[in-house]
């Protein structure tokens, strides 16, 4: 169930508002973690679910952890599925 | 990975290119010059001169981008992003990429050896071969915008 919900509704994220409070554009962003402007906005507005390499990244560029960049309570209320 | 590595691999592929665009360029000008007559009056004869001489058009023009990009390295480390991109990546897997481009030039060669027996056969297989890709095509479309 939660990997159906990763697929259709995406992970919601911080990033955008860490990049407004640093002031950095999405290509600096995507430049930083080695990927693509497309990505970053794709991740950004919850259409795509970065992978744990790419989440990761953000977060250890942001200096927090990951759940601090991404939003796992869906994840969370659903319980660990057993 | 470093620029230097996919350097190499950039220069690797431009020398398969480079091979490719001259077996292109020698199919024509062997259909032009010295194809026996008896091969020149068939529809798969045309087909053939057509797909070689577009073949080359398309390799010259990957060969030149590819020579830009070596030449500019920003250009070099954006090209690398883009290509090893996750999310591209992902896209691609859903569209099939590359088994479909594969299977669509596998169809496309059996359907022009046909083609020397039975014209029916070779224009289905050309057909499934143009469906395919179309397909795959629209698939990467669609999943552009919504992933």
């Amino acid at each position: 169930m939660q990997l159906f919900y990763l697929e259709v509704f995406g992970i919601k994220t911080r990033i955008r508002e860490l990049r407004k409070e640093r002031r950095l554009s999405q290509e600096q962003l995507a430049f930083a973690v080695g990927t693509t402007r497309q990505t970053i906005t794709s991740i950004e507005v919850g259409k795509y679910t970065a992978s744990l390499a790419l989440a990761y990244k953000i977060a250890r560029y942001f200096g927090l952890a990951i759940e601090d960049v991404f939003d796992f309570s869906e994840i969370d209320e659903e319980g660990m599925g057993r | 990975m470093t620029m230097e590595k996919y350097k190499k691999i950039l220069k690797k592929r431009m020398a398969v290119f480079s091979a490719l665009a001259l077996l292109c360029v020698g199919l024509l000008v062997y259909n032009q010059f010295w194809a026996p007559e008896t091969l020149k009056n068939n529809a798969v004869f045309a087909f053939q001169c057509g797909l070689a001489a577009s073949g080359a058009l398309l390799l010259g023009f990957v060969l030149i981008r590819y020579r830009r990009i070596l030449a500019d390295d920003a250009k070099l480390e954006l090209n690398y992003r883009q290509e090893n991109d996750e999310r591209a990546k992902a896209i691609r897997a859903k569209a099939g990429y590359p088994m479909v481009v594969v299977l669509s030039l596998l169809l496309v060669l059996a359907g022009m050896i046909a083609g020397y027996f039975n014209t029916t056969i070779f224009a289905v297989l050309i057909a499934a071969a143009l469906f395919q890709m179309f397909a795959c095509v629209a698939v990467k479309l669609y999943y552009r915008k919504t992933m």
